[in-house]
C-alpha cells in the first residue's frame, strides 16, 4: 500500500506542466527540432548579401550604363524537405541591396498589380499636381531567382540534414547569369530515444 | 504512510474521474466514428470540432478533424491541422517513461497517441493531396519528400510496416505533374513492388504509369518488361484529349473494440480485469466509382486496403500490448494485496478501482476511407458523368467532371461528402 498509490498517482502528475515564454534577441540561434529556422534564413542573406556586393556585376553594370542596375525578385522555389518561407531571406537581402544605394530593387510581378490599381484610383481621384502617370516604371535589368534543394539521410535516430541555396541574378537583356550565389547547411540531428 | 479509508476513498474517486475523462475521448470519437458511417461528414466535423482534449490525445483529435476537413473540401484548414499533428507525433516516437509506467500501472489510454507507422505515411499522403488540390505543388513535393524519408527510415524497421503504395503513388504524381520523370518512375515503381510483395494487382493507373513514364525516361529493357507483363502499350493523350487522375476513398475504415474481462479469482480473494482491443470481422464490402465515357465506363480500382492495413497494424502491436497488460495485471494486484492487509475494507476499494481503470486503448484513425482506390485514363474534352457509390444500397450520385484537351486533371473523390474535387495542370 505504501508505495501503490503513489505510484498509480504518479503519472497522472507527470504529465501536468505549464507554459512558460521567454523573450530572446532575435539574432540568438536557438535550435529546437532541427528543422530550417530563422538562423538559417538570417545565415543565407548575410551571405548572399555579402557575397552579392562584393562581386564585380554591379560596378560593371554601373560603369558601363550610368546608373545602378534595377533588380526584380523572380521566383525562389523551394525543392527541399521542409516547408521553408523563402521570403524571409529573399526581403533581408532586398533590404540591404537597397540599403547599400548600389542596387535598386523594383516591385515583383505580385505586388506591381496592387500599385497599378493605385495609379488608375489615382487617375480618377487624386489632384493634377500629385498623380502620377502611368508608363513610367522602370523596367528591371536583373531578376534574382533561385531555388533550395535538400537531402536527408537518415538512420535510425539519427538524420543529416544538407540544404544547398542557389541563387542567380539573371540578366534581362540577355540572360546572362551575372552572379551566382551558393549557400550550403548540414546539420547532424539526433532525436533522444526516450521521453519523460 | 498509513492512509484513512476516506482518504485512500477520495483518492479512488479522484483517479476514476481522471481515468474516466481519458477515456471519455476514445469514447467521443469512437461513437463518431459509428456515425460516420449513416450521418454526413459535416455534421460528425460540427460535433468534432466541439470537443475538448487533452495534449495525450491531441494528435488522434487533430488526424481525425483534418480528414473531415479535407473530405468537405477545407484543404486549408485541413493542412493546418494535419500539420499540427504532425509536428506532435515526431517528439512522440520516443519512448516515455511516464506513459510506460502509467501502461503498465493503470491502462495504456494514458499513453500520449503517437500513431502507426501506416498512419504516419498517410498523414503526409494527406497533405500532399491536400497541397495537390490547392494547386501547390511545390508544397506537395515536400510533404512526398518527407514521405520518401519517412518510409525509407520504417524501412531499416521493417520490410512491409509502414510501406504505402498509394503515399508512392501520390509521389510519384507530384513529381511526374512536376516534370520530374526520373523521381516519378522510381515512386512508380515503389508503389508497384510494394503491391506486388503483398500479391495485390497492380491497378490498371498504375500499369500504364510505368509504361508511360519508362518510355519517356527512355530505360528501354525496363519498358519492354512492362508491355509484356502488362499486355499494355503505352498511350499518351491526343491533342483533343485530357488526362483524368481519380482517387476514389471509399467507405470508412473500422474502429476498434474493447474486449472487457473481469474474473473473481477466490485465491487472490479479488477480481482480475482485462481489456484488450481488437477488431470485429470487416462488413466492409467494396464499390467503386465509374465515369461514363461513350460506350465505356471506366472504374476505379483498388490501391490501398487500408481497413487491412489498421488491423494489421493491431497484430503486429499485439505483444506489446500483452506484455504491458500482464505488468498491469501484476501491479494492480500487488496494489490490492496491500491494500488487503491494510483492511478488508481498502482492498474492495482498490480492487474496483484497478476494476474501473481497466480500459483499452481504442484509439486508431478511424475516419479514414475503408480504401484507397485510382483510375488514370484518357478520354477526349468534354464533361462526363461521374457516379460515385453511395453508402447505403442506393443508386449511386451523379456528379459532371469537365477535362480539357491537353491537361491533366487529378480528382479526389470521398464517397463520404459525395463530392469531388479537381485540379488541373496543364503538361
Amino acid at each position: 500500500m505504501k508505495w501503490s498509490l503513489p505510484l498509480l498517482i504518479l503519472p497522472l502528475l507527470l504529465g501536468a506542466c505549464s507554459t512558460q515564454v521567454t523573450r530572446i534577441d532575435p539574432s540568438q540561434t536557438v535550435d529546437l527540432s532541427g528543422a530550417w529556422n530563422d538562423s538559417d534564413s538570417r545565415m543565407v542573406a548575410q551571405e548572399m548579401i555579402e557575397d552579392a556586393l562584393s562581386r564585380p556585376w554591379i560596378s560593371n553594370f554601373t560603369q558601363s550604363n550610368g546608373h545602378p542596375p534595377a533588380v526584380i525578385v523572380g521566383t525562389v522555389r523551394n525543392l527541399s524537405h521542409e516547408h521553408i518561407n523563402v521570403n524571409t531571406f529573399t526581403a533581408d537581402m532586398e533590404r540591404s541591396l537597397v540599403n547599400s544605394g548600389r542596387v535598386e530593387f523594383v516591385a515583383a510581378s505580385g505586388e506591381r498589380d496592387e500599385i497599378r490599381d493605385e495609379r488608375i484610383d489615382q487617375d480618377l481621384n487624386a489632384r493634377d499636381d500629385t498623380r502620377n502617370a502611368a508608363g513610367q516604371e522602370i523596367g528591371a535589368d536583373f531578376m534574382l531567382k533561385g531555388q533550395i534543394n535538400s537531402i536527408f539521410d537518415t538512420e535510425g535516430k539519427q538524420q543529416v540534414r544538407y540544404y544547398q541555396i542557389d541563387l542567380n541574378m539573371i540578366s534581362m537583356a540577355d540572360n546572362r547569369k551575372v552572379w551566382l550565389g551558393q549557400k550550403k547547411i548540414k546539420k547532424l540531428v539526433k532525436n533522444g530515444s526516450v521521453r519523460p | 504512510m498509513r492512509l484513512s479509508h476516506a482518504a485512500i476513498l477520495t483518492i479512488l474517486i479522484s483517479l476514476c474521474g481522471m481515468l474516466a475523462s481519458c477515456a471519455a475521448h476514445q469514447r467521443q470519437v469512437n461513437q463518431l466514428a459509428d456515425e460516420l458511417h449513416v450521418s454526413s461528414p459535416e455534421i460528425t466535423l460540427a460535433a468534432l470540432s466541439q470537443m475538448q482534449v487533452t495534449n495525450r490525445d491531441r494528435p488522434h483529435y487533430l488526424l481525425s478533424l483534418g480528414t473531415l476537413q479535407l473530405v468537405t473540401g477545407d484543404f486549408s484548414a485541413s493542412i493546418r491541422s494535419l500539420q499540427n499533428a504532425k509536428g506532435l507525433l515526431g517528439p512522440l516516437q520516443a519512448i516515455s517513461i511516464s506513459e510506460n509506467i502509467a501502461a503498465g500501472t493503470i491502462n495504456e489510454t494514458l499513453r500520449a497517441y503517437a500513431g502507426t507507422p501506416g498512419e504516419r505515411v498517410l498523414l503526409q499522403e494527406l497533405l500532399a493531396i491536400n497541397y495537390l488540390m490547392q494547386g501547390n505543388l511545390d508544397a506537395a513535393r515536400v510533404e512526398v519528400l518527407q514521405a520518401d524519408v519517412l518510409m525509407n527510415r520504417l524501412l531499416q524497421e521493417d520490410a512491409v510496416r509502414g510501406q504505402l503504395a498509394s503515399a508512392r503513388y501520390v509521389s510519384g504524381l507530384v513529381f511526374e505533374l512536376l516534370g520530374e520523370w526520373d523521381n516519378a518512375l522510381i515512386s512508380y515503381r515503389k508503389a508497384a513492388q510494394i503491391m506486388q510483395q503483398r500479391n495485390q494487382p497492380l491497378p490498371a493507373a498504375l500499369r500504364h504509369s510505368l509504361l508511360d513514364i519508362s518510355r519517356r525516361q527512355g530505360v528501354e529493357e525496363e519498358h519492354q518488361q512492362y508491355v509484356a507483363s502488362f499486355g499494355l502499350a503505352p498511350r499518351r493523350p491526343a491533342a483533343n484529349e485530357g488526362e483524368l487522375i481519380v482517387f476514389y476513398w471509399d467507405g470508412v475504415v473500422s474502429r476498434m473494440r474493447q474486449h472487457f474481462t473481469s474474473v473473481y479469482v477466490p485465491d487472490l480473494q479479488s477480481n482480475i480485469s482485462l481489456a484488450l482491443p481488437y477488431y470485429s470481422p470487416s462488413n466492409y464490402r467494396l464499390q467503386a466509382l465509374s465515369i461514363d465515357a461513350g460506350g465505356q465506363s471506366p472504374r476505379t480500382e483498388l490501391l490501398e486496403d487500408i481497413d487491412s492495413l489498421a488491423r494489421q497494424a493491431l497484430e503486429a502491436r499485439q505483444a506489446e500490448i500483452y506484455a504491458a497488460s500482464l505488468a498491469r495485471m501484476l501491479s494492480k494486484h500487488q496494489a490490492v494485496r496491500a491494500a488487503q492487509k491494510e483492511s478488508p475494507a481498502a482492498g474492495l476499494l482498490v480492487n474496483l478501482a484497478t476494476i474501473f481503470s481497466e480500459v483499452a486503448d481504442t484509439r486508431s484513425w478511424n475516419m479514414l476511407p475503408a480504401t484507397i482506390q485510382i483510375a488514370r485514363i484518357t478520354l477526349p474534352a468534354g464533361r462526363y458523368p461521374v457516379r460515385l457509390p453511395q453508402r447505403n444500397t442506393g443508386p449511386a450520385t451523379v456528379l459532371g467532371l469537365d477535362l480539357v484537351a491537353g491537361e491533366t486533371t487529378v480528382v479526389l473523390a470521398p464517397q463520404l461528402s459525395q463530392r469531388i474535387f479537381s485540379y488541373s495542370e496543364q503538361p
